[in-house]
């Protein structure tokens, strides 16, 4: 007896069960891709369910008997264990990859670490300690720099997410009208401020940075840079730091000048290689503000003492002495209220005269011979000469949290006084250092220099070691004193909060080595200088190397080359392919 | 598993004797030359047109695999041999894993001339191997997957071209995924962008080796396999 012929209307009921799932589905998808906020109901998602849940439920109800059949059918049994064993092994496929896409890491395979976080970024991203949202604001342009910086944007992010669950990234393309309910809810976030077209805004509970797209691609010399990891780094600084470090520097006695425009104070028999705009330290300032500093100046001749909101005191290659009331009152600083200070001291040489520091040096058992210059062969064509430089290289770099990040880098100093540490002649002074007794170390060595104390730099003879009158090598050119470590604290403490009472301070024998000119073509200068006051002024989670900018090279060819290619790829190699089959039908037909 | 290196073989000489490979390899190299042609242009960055050599396979790949893979059990299927293949002492999963990896062999000879342009471009410029070490990567497992997804619906008919026709639309379906949802930010969205195998590439050929991605490659090639076990299975009750 054959089989009989479905009825139409059970056929149509089947059908409605798998019409009722899709439209479950369909109603589903429109829900997501209709309505951005949750709470809001859409009409028609709401239909589609109500229509998709009639017709699957009434199909079922009039086909019952089919599904009891399957049930009780001879292989219904190991239908359904296969079914089970399927629905569990993908399902456990889908938790797998829900769990990997919640716990994940990147790895950078490129050679120059193209896509990897500097240390400073990553420090700042694992001291955060509340959450923050960072919105890309962008429209779908053609215009390819701005794709560009919308992917290295959304790369960089990446990298933040998986450094840090603190951080959550969203986009909202403000010309899609699905987006424009978030884009309206953004903009009364952010009240009056005008907000770039492109940008990406960092906000947290308390507050947000807007980060527009100058500061994220600049083009300079023709060449395209990306900036947007410094860029975001320091927004994401000036919004967690929950109070702006202030730093000043002292002036009053030719100091190096902070702006480009500050005349600089002539004197010392090396006027003319430390003067003009060059020589100021305005990077090295724009620095510090851009790691959300306040810097000041401070001219203890106006002020009877060091401001109390100083977080650290930089006295940066003072050339006339510093009087014995302005002294008491950095030794005030220092001793009395745990002070922090970094004193760069350049050789006669280059400043003229005696700075007037030497004492103070003295009570944290550091000695800086002013009068001798680091010099150091070096191998030329014209045989061995000597040159007023100090090359501080990874042996010579003290395991400190300052000089810690800079192994990979070469510290270059220019005309630097030698220092040392530990042979203190003068005892220490009665109401010294408070707190405990600071610990002086040596944090730089130049290994291959000697301290040459007869330095004529318009000399022709050739300088040589003197065992008995030079500073005898290897060369300390950086020193620093400070109590005892603490156990380690949360990262993005207040500053000064997680450290033992007692002065900090640093020693380095050279100003010159910091200015613009050398802090060009030196970057491990400044990431010197940065590393030191932020150790100072206790922001531990800003020590490390900061971004730099990438570029993109492009080589050129000729046209020749590249129509020579253009046979080899078109023609010459899907030729040999062809050759190849034809040897193998040959080859079977015989 | 003592099976698969047999099953492997045996594939393998199937291939390289059947003229529809010579069309899939001559196909293939003549796309990607055209295709790698467009990136030469002056001044040229080497870098980034090794990136785009080794972002071009994603379009020939949707294409290729299907035909590649159509025959690896529908023909079996059509022929009678898959009976006389399962009443051998060999499990489906050896079955299964013998021709994936055959077919996974002969797409990896397939990319030589990518290798060729990437020689090339040596020649011009310095180049980073990190991005080409982690491109091919991604290749590989882009190719696994594709192969995972065409050998399973070669298990699901008898008939190659359908085969090919439903892988095809099956992997065109999970590129459409991220037209479908690239500008949303819902949950759902979400997870079609997830679905879609391009979101996951091109990390790697940035040098970036993303945990997320290579788990999605593998899960997602491990659970075709594993379905194309089932549907073998499934032919045994029938």
């Amino acid at each position: 007896m054959g089989k009989q012929p479905l009825p139409r209307w059970k056929a149509l009921t089947r059908a409605g069960i798998l019409l009722g799932l899709a439209l479950l589905m369909a109603g589903f998808v429109v829900r997501d891709v209709r309505a951005r906020d949750f709470l809001r109901t859409d009409y028609v998602a709401l239909g589609l369910w109500i229509a998709g849940a009639l017709l699957a439920v009434g199909g079922c109800v009039l086909n019952y008997r089919m599904f009891l059949s399957l049930l009780s059918g001879r292989r219904a049994g190991e239908g359904i264990n296969l079914a089970l064993t399927v629905v569990l092994a993908l399902g456990l496929a889908g938790l797998l990859c829900f769990i990997t896409s919640r716990r994940f890491a990147r790895l950078d395979w490129t050679g120059r670490r193209t896509y990897s976080l500097h240390s400073k970024t990553r420090n700042i991203l694992k001291g955060l300690d509340q959450d923050v949202t960072a919105t890309v604001l962008f429209a779908r342009a053609d215009d390819p720099l701005t794709g560009r910086a919308l992917e290295s944007t959304m790369d960089v992010l990446e990298e933040f997410k998986s450094q840090t669950g603190h951080v959550t990234v969203r986009e909202i393309n403000w010309m899609l009208q699905e987006d424009q309910g978030r884009w309206e809810g953004l903009r009364q976030t952010l009240g009056d401020e005008d907000v770039p077209p492109f940008a990406v805004i960092f906000t947290t509970a308390d507050g947000h940075e807007v980060v527009p797209l100058g500061k994220i691609i600049t083009a300079a010399m023709g060449q395209v840079q990306f900036t947007g990891e410094d860029a975001f780094a320091g927004a994401l600084t000036k919004l967690t730091e929950r109070r702006k470090a202030t730093i000043y520097f002292l002036t009053g006695h030719g100091e190096r000048p902070m702006e480009v425009d500050e005349p600089m104070p002539t004197g010392g028999e090396q006027a003319t290689l430390t003067s003009g705009p060059a020589y100021s330290l305005s990077r090295m300032v724009k620095a510090l503000r851009k790691d959300n500093y306040e810097v000041k100046t401070l001219n203890l001749a106006a002020e009877p003492q060091v401001p109390d909101d100083c977080d650290a005191l930089v006295i940066a290659g003072p050339r006339t002495p510093i009087n014995e009331a302005q002294m008491r009152a950095i030794r005030s600083y220092l001793d009395e209220r745990s002070g922090r200070a970094l004193v760069m001291l350049d050789p006669v040489v280059v400043s003229g005269g005696a700075s007037g520091l030497e004492g103070l040096l003295a009570d944290y058992d550091i000695q800086a011979h002013t009068d001798a210059v680091g010099l150091t062969n070096q191998s030329t064509i014209l045989g061995l000469m000597q040159s007023p430089d100090v090359w501080v290289l990874e042996d010579g770099l003290a395991d400190h949290p300052i000089t810690r990040d800079l192994k990979n880098y070469t510290v270059h100093f220019q005309y630097a006084c030698p220092l040392t540490v530990g042979e203190s002649a003068q005892p220490p002074q009665p109401g010294g250092p408070a707190g405990p007794a600071p610990v002086a170390e040596q944090l730089l060595t130049g290994q291959a220099s000697w301290g040459e104390r007869d330095y004529r730099p318009d000399s022709r003879r050739a300088a040589e070691y003197d065992a008995g009158r030079d500073v005898a090598p290897p060369t300390v050119v950086g020193a620093v004193a400070s109590p005892p470590e603490p156990p380690p604290m949360g990262p993005m403490a207040p500053p000064m909060a997680q450290e033992a009472p007692g002065a900090r301070l640093v020693v380095i024998g050279s100003s010159l080595s910091f200015v613009n000119r050398v802090v060009e073509a030196e970057p491990a200068n400044l990431y010197l200088v940065l590393n030191t006051v932020n150790w100072m002024a206790g922001k531990l989670h800003m020590l490390g190397i900061p971004p730099r900018t990438l570029e993109f090279n492009d080589i050129p060819v000729s046209e020749g080359q590249i129509a020579a290619s253009r046979y080899i790829f078109i023609i010459g190699l899907p030729a040999v392919i062809v050759a190849l089959g034809i040897g193998v039908w040959l080859l079977r037909r015989r | 598993m003592v099976n698969v290196p047999a099953i492997t073989k045996r594939e393998l000489n199937t291939y390289f004797l059947s003229p529809i490979a010579y069309v899939v390899l001559t196909g293939f190299a003549l796309a990607h030359g055209i295709m790698f042609s467009m990136a030469l242009r002056p001044p040229l960055d080497p870098n980034n047109a090794a990136q785009w050599a080794l972002y071009v396979p994603i379009f020939l790949l949707v294409p290729a695999m299907p035909l590649l893979t159509m025959r690896l059990l529908s023909e079996e299927t059509n022929r009678g041999t898959i009976e006389t293949l399962m009443t051998t002492p060999v499990s489906e999963t050896e079955v299964v894993l013998g021709k994936f990896v055959g077919a996974f062999i002969f797409a990896v000879v397939m990319f030589l001339p990518v290798l060729g342009e990437l020689i090339f471009l040596r020649f011009v410029g310095p180049m980073d191997a990190g991005p080409l070490l982690s491109g091919f990567l991604g290749v590989f497992l882009l190719t696994g997957q594709f192969i995972a997804i065409g050998l399973f619906c070669s298990a699901l008919t008898r008939i190659q071209i359908a085969s090919s026709i439903t892988s095809f639309v099956l992997l065109l379906g999970l590129y459409f995924l991220w037209f479908l949802a690239r500008d949303s930010a819902g949950s759902l969205a979400r997870l079609l962008r997830y679905l879609c195998p391009p979101m996951h590439y091109a990390d790697f050929l940035k040098g970036v080796v993303d945990t997320r991605h290579l788990a999605y490659f593998a899960l997602t090639t491990a659970a075709f396999l594993f379905l194309t076990a089932k549907a073998l299975e499934l032919r045994k009750w029938r």
